[in-house]
């Protein structure tokens, strides 16, 4: 029943949308534009085409990536209308205003438009943090992107998969539009789409059903509600006002919906990175949901056409101050905040330095001064403070004509400035995208909730952890650069004989001093066979050490605090010898599998090693002596944070 | 060419050596600073003094190789991460053997102790099975104080 419903919505939405294109057209020849009809013909070609992508295309990714250039184009396509219909309704009012009898005169002045830049979109996330460090149960992954626009121009980012092991959403791209003016709004919208679902007709995994269900009984309600108001838009609207209707029921796929949005304009504008704040719209039940911590960070820059592109330029001659007989001849640029003067006009094409340059800025005074008693034309006079100094120039051109041109471009290039900003204080750069897109790196992107682990239980394994991470991190840190000078004196410690070869920065040789101390201080103070081979030590630490080193990027982290948990709760360290030593699977990215093969190789390195320590104590760990009593495992708690503090210089009585 | 030279004295029950102190450079008889490593130590034997079922030896120490040099009042050299006497207690065994604060201890009962860690040291001189320790220390006044006579 609900299909021939559908069906009917169809039929009649397929011809609204007819009419409305005829309209469109009827329009378009009105207005003698035939740019932005182009444009729409393009676009609806490429939603055709990505419908079809999408109903044809079996991979999820291809029908996120599908799904969001339809989304993309049906954007485009409103803007594009509404444009035309603003040029329709601008066109109408001036014929009105024309003929009525009080048209002013319109001389007003346009400020010059410029490009505008926003890059490094970055947007920070929320999890819970239970739901985050405990890492379990699947993934729930949702794919995002961002639609970017100003006026009828609109970009749309690349997409992004983001799960719960992400902090921030990062958008590489730098979107650059060409024509913005000063009062531009540029509208930045967030659209995500869970990445889970399955909406293909076939089986759905048991597990999914509800979820589908419902999910799909909210889309299909929304769709309902709107092929029932005509008025009203499509759910993916960018609030146009627009009173077209674009057919979407019968695409099957997945659907990207409104998650956030903001307007920037040119308050924002600045050459650094600057947050702002997003409004959310969607919560917790959405199946679309990703939790934002409510801000975007991004850069804004702009660049006003005044200060990229020359405004006028021609021949002058120049007076310094008030001498009366030193004109000179040249060849004046005004461009940006200087007028540049050039010996001859070969020379601006030459790049050879100008003769001179006279600043155009805020602070500059300009007149147009009385006739000279010599020269008849009219001449400009600059004033400008050069460090406590008033410095003028007087300008003389030609003609009559070229003063009033010349001081008519000073005008407007005042109320450039005026209009811009602090965008033309100094020239923004602007990267230009580069364009081929690099390949897609599919690393994961680095964490920084694993650096920061604070755990909720001050347990004395938990100070390890961190420790052991640091001294890691140091550790592969220090390959690269300069090894601590003590390093290198674990290589030939004269009390433990190597009977191989060992790297030169094994990276988990350094005996974890903090550690060591502290797992002595939990086993027994004066355990005399644990304190006599330092390398028996070593072979100790070495597997949980491993198993915590690709943990900062992946889920192992958790796994071997639970490990660690659970053996030195349980049975001292005589456990930890059997932590197994397994690297982690192989989706890990390059770099941090580099870390995993040299653990390995420092685990069997430290395993041999164990046998070759000397004989006449036996180098035996697994003694594994448990807490003793209380008062001395408090006492070595606090005796262990005594020594874990590195701004302590231990003393101790023996 | 490495001559050692060794003066003992008796002095009461306890032999205490005086200095030695190792030269090691071409000659003897060369002069020039470039050419003469002078390093002095003193052998300090200490007996464990039983207190209830510990034994202690009366001195405390500081330093280690995982402690911040830069913080030890009583080391020349400020990154030398080896292990100092920090306090002697008065009366002790320790201040009878002759130790004293500001002493480097180089060795005990043979263990290095210039490159350990501060636990590692201090197992190593608290080990149960042990009655006597016996350290190497160096001082800066005993190395002021030859420096002075051969001059």
């Amino acid at each position: 029943m609900p299909m021939d419903r559908y069906a009917d919505m169809e039929d009649k939405l397929r011809i609204l949308e007819d009419l409305n294109m005829m309209y469109i057209r009827q329009i378009a020849l009105s207005l003698q534009d035939s740019n932005i009809q182009k444009k729409i013909d393009h676009e609806i070609r490429m939603r055709d085409g990505a419908c079809k992508l999408l109903a044809a295309c079996s991979q999820r990714e291809q029908a996120l990536e599908a799904s969001k250039s339809l989304l993309t184009c049906n954007t485009r396509i409103m803007a594009y209308m509404s444009e035309l219909q603003r040029m329709k309704e601008a066109q109408v009012m001036q014929r009105v205003a024309l003929r009525s009898s009080d048209a002013g005169p319109t001389d007003d002045r346009l400020p010059c438009k410029g490009k505008v830049a926003i890059s490094d979109l970055r947007i920070p996330l929320m999890w819970k943090d239970t739901e985050y460090f405990k890492n379990k149960g699947e993934l729930h992954r949702c794919a995002v992107f961002c639609l970017l626009q100003v006026g009828a121009e609109i970009h749309d980012t690349d997409m992004v998969i983001v799960d719960r092991t992400l902090t921030d959403i990062c958008f590489d791209n730098t979107i650059v539009f060409s024509e913005a003016s000063p009062g531009f709004e540029l509208r930045v919208e967030l659209y995500s789409c869970c990445s889970e679902e399955d909406y293909s007709t076939g089986s759905t995994p048991r597990k999914l059903a509800s979820k589908l269900s419902s999910s799909l009984g909210r889309s299909a309600g929304k769709k309902l509600r709107v092929a029932m108001d005509p008025g009203a838009c499509s759910p993916i609207s960018n609030g146009g006002g627009a009173t077209l209707l674009l057919p979407l029921p019968t695409v099957v796929g997945p659907k990207y919906h409104l998650l956030a949005h903001t307007t920037l304009s040119l308050s924002h504008v600045q050459d650094s990175f600057r947050t702002h704040d997003l409004s959310i719209s969607g919560n917790e039940e959405c199946s679309h949901w990703v939790p934002l911590y409510g801000n975007v960070c991004c850069r804004l820059a702009a660049q006003p056409h005044c200060m990229t592109q020359q405004m006028m330029s021609g021949c002058l001659k120049v007076k310094f101050g008030g001498d009366p007989q030193s004109w000179t001849n040249v060849y004046g640029v005004l461009k940006g905040t200087n007028l540049f003067c050039y010996h001859r006009q070969e020379d601006v094409e030459a790049n050879i330095e100008p003769a001179f340059t006279i600043s155009i800025n805020k602070k500059t005074r300009i007149r147009a001064s009385e006739k000279d008693l010599h020269n008849k034309a009219q001449s400009i006079c600059i004033s400008n403070h050069y460090g406590g100094e008033e410095v003028t120039h007087t300008l003389s051109a030609d003609s009559r004509e070229d003063t009033h041109r010349w001081m008519e471009a000073f005008w407007q290039q005042f109320y450039d400035m005026s209009q811009w900003k602090q965008c033309c204080d100094d020239l923004m750069k602007i990267e230009l995208p580069s364009p081929r897109k690099p390949t897609l790196v599919t690393s994961k992107q680095g964490s920084l909730y694993h650096e920061m682990v604070i755990d909720t239980s001050d347990d004395i394994s938990t100070v390890t952890d961190i420790l052991a991470r640091r001294m890691q991190e140091l550790e592969l840190r220090s390959q690269l650069g300069t090894s601590p000078p003590w390093m290198s004196l674990f290589e030939d410690s004269p009390g433990c004989p190597r009977t191989h070869n060992r790297l030169p920065h094994s990276p988990l040789r350094c005996p974890r001093p903090g550690l060591l101390s502290s797992e002595a201080s939990l086993t027994s103070d004066s355990d005399s066979p644990c304190s006599t081979s330092p390398c028996s030590r070593h072979s100790g630490w070495a597997e949980p050490l491993s198993l915590s080193s690709p943990s900062s990027h992946f889920r192992p982290r958790t796994l071997s605090l639970d490990a660690k948990l659970s053996t030195l709760r349980g049975r001292g360290c005589g456990g930890v010898l059997q932590c197994s030593c397994q690297p982690p699977s192989s989706s890990l990215a390059p770099i941090p599998a580099q870390r995993v093969p040299q653990a390995t190789l420092s685990c069997s390195n430290s395993t041999s090693s164990n046998s070759s320590s000397e004989g006449s104590h036996s180098p035996e760990l697994s003694d594994g002596t448990p807490f003793s009593h209380p008062s001395s495992a408090r006492q070595s708690l606090r005796n262990l944070r005594a020594k874990l503090d590195p701004r302590n210089w231990l003393q101790s009585q023996v | 060419m490495v001559c050692a030279v060794i003066l003992l004295l008796n002095f009461g029950y306890q032999t205490m050596e005086m200095p030695f102190c190792i030269l090691k450079g071409s000659s003897v008889h060369d002069v020039g600073d470039s050419a003469l490593n002078v390093t002095l130590y003193q052998r300090i034997e200490i007996c464990k003094l039983r207190q209830g079922e510990h034994l202690i030896l009366g001195f405390s120490i500081g330093g280690g190789i995982d402690q911040d040099p830069g913080q030890n009042p009583f080391s020349e050299d400020k990154s030398d991460k080896g292990i100092y006497v920090t306090r002697v207690t008065p009366g002790g065994p320790a201040e009878v053997a002759g130790l004293m604060m500001g002493d480097k201890v180089m060795q005990v009962n043979g263990w290095d102790m210039t490159m350990v860690t501060h636990d590692q040291a201090r197992k190593r001189l608290t080990k149960k099975n042990e009655d006597i320790v016996r350290l190497l220390v160096t001082r800066k006044s005993l190395e002021q104080a030859v420096r002075h006579s051969m001059m």
